[in-house]
């Protein structure tokens, strides 16, 4: 009686999470800052770090999206600290 | 086709050998009891109603729901603690001031154990618990339910300094910590009424006809309602409509039976030709991001080559054109040649970010194993079978987009589940045992960062159960009370009439938008014969969604897989382990199913159907599992789980000319109790079938066309009755096989508003409203199915003589013209019970003294803020007594309130005392009729008084036939102005003729000459539907044979004039039934009256006096006739008008005392250029409103204002 209507609750579906586009820098460590460019016709792909410049170029195919060509990048600076530390290479147990 | 033949040659051996061994037993049951006249003896349609009648006196009305709750307490319960897992909790170092050494690490765990449930009880208020009857629960507003107990362990072991556990453990047991109330379904096995006998029954002011299966929350019963939902574990495929990326889709909900793991589904799409990416098929699996092509998912699993894969999918790699369809698929994933780079490309694409590769692979590893199609497995190593799995869906997919298969239809009936009671508690009880769980650690981990000892009992909240059942089944709410849940889960119980109860008790709820417009869902569908009313559903927004089920449709309970496992194996099916793909493409093979996963294959699936029949029906795996015998798709599918709709059918023998069932049996079950409907299903004479399984067998209409001249000999079950078709309300129609069929869901609607006698203890309840019909009579005319439904006993209606004719004019549009001589003596008269209710809040334990009220008569000179109704009939203690004429807005129950008699400035008040009691409703009257005094579930002292007041029929109540035919009186004509027929007989009920041509309610006049003919003949007319051998040409017969017209044709005389009638008039007894809309309960006007606080407009609603809304529609027609002071009247002067003073200098409202005739502008200060306007209230509260937000509404009274 005469008494104000709640707002009905609008139940934000759960959005599927996308595929990102944007990543961390492996370098610089700031996250949404490393964009990547696929050049299908040259069969390259390439990730620039927006604020250090710090990129990566790979080749791809025609299955690959950015974050293919971001993996790659970080799996590379993997090898190529492991190449420096020549500690154990791989850490192996996954925290999964 | 060789193979073919081996089948079917086997399957002939093993038939003439079961059969033979058959033969021998029932050769041995027939001589020790009935000798040899009943073996071959056929069953003639009659003694169909004796299997029935065996079914219902067995399994009653709401077994399903009794069943599911049952077996919920009996295995899920257990099962929901079982599956939580240990309370892990490790303590955390702790650093004390001037503490040097390190304690060493303790590890906690606690583990539950047996769960424990006592008898149905309740802990008083004053700590002392006792048995609770549900009758008290009801009148006391008490929760029928017992306590849950469990058995805990907690063990605690020490750490070493590298946190690893040693051998050193203690272990504490406690034995049955209380774990919360579980609510119990009446007359469930736990209930304290499953064995009480119809006299116990009455002792304990219980009902002796009900049926149970519903819920006693806070005194109010309460139904949950079945829920409808897709089959988990199915593989569906659609096809998209064009143009659409898509051309088919394939869906596939995954969900672990056992355990409590949410499901997960997988889709799989073929992308339409045509466009990029062509034929190509790719997959969502959870977690992963973005849909892979499905190639990638088998390298993945291990299956790299593309022949490996194609003998997946396509199984006979000689079939070109499918190869040809899938070969986009394979060219698509032409890149990823290794499983790592499979694994990784799925890695690379799910949730964890900034992993290097081994982690990415090992997490898609994972997601495989775990995520991705559940029920084949989580545990290691089911690649094969999710490769197998997964190739069968693709292969199915193929074989849709080829056209080889059919598209899957959504609305069959046998890809639904039925969710009930015991599976929703099941789940809710899940969610709350785990909170718990989270709670019981929170606790412990606090203590022992406090270093304090934790004592269990305290740890575990039992109130997180007590209340979050309470709460759902209270509110309807599923689920947690913050989270928004789907609502509408469980109702109150409806109590209208005792058929209305029962059909409530039936009812099914599909969870869709109800304002989604698709019309598909809502249509009834061919796989709903005989497990859904055909006719029974509401009109309106949920007409279709909401249905009920058929008489005798059962709902299955959830079995364990494993038996049916082991039986398959034992009769030849190899597993998939084992299998070789290429196999699979061999005509004969068929692939086995259960509940939805692939176990493996059979060669030769007649005789393995054969022999999981004959395994079903020698009762060794449960009845109500389910094994369909897809021939077309070469699949043989088993389900166990729950909520499957099965009914009972005849099972016909092989042959497919006799059924089974012979007359001996008939005979059996007729006189004695110990052969029962449960022994015709172990002796393999009547089996459940449920939807799906109906697909793969032939069932004859009735016994009599087994033997029909020509008829195929591939029948194998036979229809126990076809009327058993309809629902719970629409069983009460006579002859609904002559009715237009929406009459018989208008009449389902309004069997549930009929008066009756809801149950037989209604003098010992305090229903909040109850009708009861005086006189009520069994039909003349009735159906088979009311011995079933208690309609005799309980009947809701009475016979009245019927005339179908005009006589004066006042029986236009759907009015009726009553007989007042006959009202005057009863004629369908009814008592209305009203019970209000009151408590003295805060009083006896626990409660403050400063603020309980009490149950007194409240006094002038003591008490504020008293009632304008009478405080005369009220006793000394507050209460009225029973027999007392009490009238609208009378006091019922006097209660007061103490309250400060000193403000807080010292200023002293006279009165001590506020006023709550309890007035009648100001439109009703009537006598008091029972006071019940007693203590609610606080220990406050608790009333429920009962009002009772004689409704006698007049003009403006509404009656209806059982046809659809409702109407309201529009006059009553005393006997002798009514017509008479020949012998004098006058009727009743004067319907208008024009009430029938449009409706084509034929039944409604066959009923009347089968009811002419019964109360002449004295005997009971059978008005059951589908019922071949009586017709109207016999009907008409015995009548013209008992000296009337044969038609129910009668000369009638005018009772106003004498005269003979030039009409013959149809005239005959008629069931009718009074509906609870009464003109006495709706009647309202209104001058002037109580107006709303906010907005000083008239209230709304006959219960508050409100006013007649003047609406948007109205308006619009005043608009039209251009009738502006009377809108104005209506929407302003008799609304809300309102003065205010108006600044003409700045627009806004000015202050003004009218007395001392002082204005002024509080902005500008202007004191003399203010005018005087009049609006209504609501526009200055819009205005005042609008200021509160900074926007200025400004008026001015002129133009040249500013």
């Amino acid at each position: 009686m005469g008494g104000r209507k709640k707002a009905s609750k609008k139940v934000a579906k759960k959005k599927r999470p996308s595929l990102r586009t944007v990543f961390k820098c492996v370098q610089c460590n700031n996250d949404g800052v490393v964009e990547c460019v696929i050049r299908k016709e040259q069969g390259t792909g390439e990730v620039v770090c927006r604020v250090c410049g710090a990129s990566f170029i790979c080749a791809v195919n025609y299955l690959s999206k950015p974050i293919d060509v971001y993996c790659e990048w970080i799996d590379e600076c993997e090898r190529i600290s492991g190449e420096q530390e020549q500690v154990e290479g791989d850490v192996g147990e996954g925290g999964m | 086709m060789d193979d073919f033949d081996d089948d079917f040659d086997d399957l002939d051996e093993t038939t003439s050998a079961t059969s033979g061994a058959g033969g021998d037993t029932t050769g041995d049951e027939g001589e020790g009891s009935l000798g040899m006249g009943g073996e071959v003896e056929e069953i003639s349609q009659d003694d169909a109603w004796v299997v029935i009648s065996a079914f219902f006196d067995e399994k009653g009305l709401v077994r399903q729901q009794l069943d599911s709750y049952d077996s919920f307490l009996e295995v899920g319960l257990q099962e929901c603690v079982d599956d939580a897992g240990d309370i892990v909790v490790t303590s955390e170092p702790q650093y004390g001031p001037g503490a040097e050494e390190q304690d060493l690490l303790k590890r906690y765990k606690i583990s539950f154990g047996q769960v424990y449930m006592s008898s149905p009880n309740f802990p008083e208020a004053d700590r002392e618990t006792h048995l609770l009857w549900p009758a008290d629960a009801r009148i006391r507003n008490l929760t029928y339910g017992c306590n849950l107990y469990t058995d805990v362990t907690v063990r605690v072991v020490q750490l070493d300094e590298r946190g690893n556990e040693t051998e050193e453990q203690r272990e504490w047991e406690y034995e049955q910590e209380h774990l919360g109330r579980m609510p119990l379904m009446i007359l469930s096995r736990y209930c304290v009424l499953a064995k009480a006998s119809g006299r116990e029954l009455m002792e304990q002011n219980e009902c002796i006809y009900d049926q149970g299966g519903y819920f006693i929350i806070n005194g109010s019963e309460k139904v949950i309602i079945a829920q409808e939902r897709m089959s988990n574990n199915d593989v569906y495929c659609f096809r998209r409509k064009q143009p659409h990326k898509y051309s088919w889709v394939c869906e596939t909900r995954s969900n672990q039976v056992k355990g409590s793991r949410s499901t997960s589904t997988m889709y799989l799409q073929i992308y339409a030709p045509g466009r990029q990416k062509a034929n190509c098929i790719n997959a969502n699996i959870a977690h992963i991001r973005e849909e892979i092509p499905v190639v990638i998912v088998f390298r993945a699993l291990g299956f790299v080559t593309d022949k490996d894969i194609l003998s997946h999918i396509v199984y006979d790699l000689r079939d070109e054109e499918m190869l040809d369809r899938f070969r986009a698929s394979l060219e698509e994933a032409e890149v990823i040649k290794e499983r790592n780079l499979a694994l990784d490309f799925i890695g690379k694409r799910g949730s964890i970010e900034n992993a290097g590769r081994a982690k990415r692979i090992q997490y898609a590893k994972l997601i495989l194993q775990k995520e991705m199609l559940p029920h084949v497995g989580t545990e290691e190593n089911v690649e094969t079978r999710k490769a197998f799995f997964l190739g069968y869906t693709v292969h199915k997919m193929l074989m849709c987009s080829l056209g080889r298969a059919e598209e899957d239809d959504r609305d069959h009936y046998g890809k639904k589940r039925l969710d009930l009671a015991g599976v929703l508690i099941r789940g809710l009880f899940h969610q709350l045992f785990l909170r718990l769980c989270k709670d019981v650690r929170r606790y412990i981990r606090s203590c022992l960062n406090e270093a304090k000892n934790f004592n269990i009992t305290q740890a575990i909240k039992s109130r997180i159960i007590t209340d979050g059942l309470k709460y759902s089944l209270a509110t309807g709410n599923w689920g947690d009370r913050l989270t928004a849940t789907r609502a509408g889960v469980s109702q109150v119980l409806n109590r209208l009439t005792y058929a209305a109860s029962l059909s409530h008790l039936r009812r099914l709820n599909t969870p869709l938008g109800r304002e989604g417009k698709q019309a598909k869902p809502r249509q009834l569908h061919n796989s709903h014969w005989g497990m859904v009313c055909p006719a029974e559903t509401p009109e309106g927004h949920a007409v279709g969604l909401v249905k009920n089920l058929a008489l005798m449709a059962y709902i299955s309970k959830e079995s364990p897989s494993v038996p049916i496992l082991e039986v398959l194996t034992e009769y030849g099916t190899e597993g998939l382990d084992e299998t070789l793909p290429s196999e699979i493409a061999l005509p004969t093979v068929t692939r086995i199913f259960c509940n939805g996963n692939w176990v493996g294959i059979h060669r030769k699936p007649m005789v393995l159907m054969k022999n999981l029949l004959d395994t079903r029906r020698n009762n060794d795996i449960p009845p109500d599992v389910s094994i369909i015998n897809a021939i077309s798709e070469q699949e043989l599918r088993i389900y166990t789980d729950a909520g499957r709709v099965l009914r009972p059918l005849f099972v016909v023998e092989s042959g497919g000319k006799r059924l089974k069932i012979k007359k001996r049996h008939i005979r059996q079950l007729a006189p004695m109790k110990d052969y029962t409907f449960t022994n015709l299903l172990q002796d393999g004479l009547v089996e459940y079938i449920d939807t799906e399984e109906e697909e793969t067998c032939m069932v004859a209409m009735d016994p009599g066309d087994l033997t029909l001249e020509g008829s195929p000999r591939t029948y194998t079950h036979c229809e126990i009755h076809p009327s058993m078709i309809l629902g719970v309300v629409a069983s009460v129609i006579p002859f609904p096989d002559h009715n237009q069929s929406p009459r018989n869901t208008y009449q389902s609607a309004m069997g549930k508003q009929a008066m009756g006698v809801y149950t037989s203890a209604y003098q010992n309840r305090m229903d909040t409203m109850a009708h009861v019909l005086h006189y009520p009579q069994r039909p003349l005319v009735t159906t088979k199915a009311m011995e079933y439904l208690k309609f005799r006993e309980l009947p809701s209606g009475t016979n009245a003589v019927v005339a179908i004719m005009i006589y004066s004019g006042y029986n236009q549009e759907d009015s009726l013209i009553m007989n007042q001589s006959a009202i005057d003596r009863g004629f369908f008269r009814s008592s209305f019970y009203r019970c209000y209710q009151d408590e003295e809040k805060g009083r006896g334990a626990g409660g403050s003294l400063l603020s309980s009220e009490t149950f007194e008569i409240p006094t002038r000179d003591t008490t504020e803020g008293m009632r304008f109704g009478s405080y005369e009939s009220l006793d000394e203690d507050g209460l009225c007594p029973p027999g007392v004429r009490v009238n609208g807005g009378d006091i019922l129950i006097g209660k007061t309130s103490p309250i400060m008699s000193s403000g807080a400035d010292g200023t002293v008040n006279r009165l001590s005392k506020k006023d709550g009691s309890t007035s009648m409703r100001t439109q009703e009257s009537g006598i008091v009729d029972r006071v019940v005094l007693t203590t609610n579930e606080k220990g406050f002292k608790f009333v429920k008084v009962r009002i009772r007041n004689v409704r006698i029929p007049q003009i403006g109540d509404k009656f209806s036939s059982r046809h659809g035919q409702k109407g309201t009186i529009g006059m009553t004509y005393r006997q002798e102005d009514m017509p008479f027929t020949q012998q004098g007989i006058t009727p009743d009920i004067i319907v208008n003729p024009h009430a029938i041509p449009s409706r084509m309610t034929i039944g409604q006049l066959v009923e009347c000459l089968t009811g002419k003919v019964s109360s002449l003949a004295g005997s009971e007319g059978d008005g059951t539907a589908f019922n071949t051998s009586l017709t109207v040409d016999n009907v008409a017969r015995v009548l013209h044979s008992l000296g009337y017209q044969r038609h129910g044709n009668e000369t009638l005389h005018s009772g106003m004039t004498g005269r003979q009638l030039t009409a013959k008039i149809f005239i005959g007894p008629t069931f009718y039934q009074r509906l609870k809309h009464l003109v006495d309960d709706k009647i309202h006007s209104r001058a002037r009256g109580p107006v709303a606080m906010l907005t000083r407009q008239p209230l709304e609603g006959r219960g508050r006096d409100g006013g007649l809304r003047m609406g948007e529609m109205e308006r619009d027609c005043l608009i039209s006739h251009g009738a502006a002071a009377f809108i104005r009247d209506r929407l302003f002067l008799n609304s809300d008008p309102y003065r205010v003073h108006v600044c003409d200098v700045c627009g806004l409202i000015a202050k003004a005392n009218l007395r001392t005739g002082d204005f002024m502008c509080l902005s500008c200060k202007e004191k003399n250029r203010i005018s005087q306007i009049f609006m209504p209230y609501a526009c200055k509260l819009l205005f005042q409103e609008l200021m509160s937000m900074c926007i200025a509404p400004r008026m001015f009274t002129s133009t040249k204002g500013r």
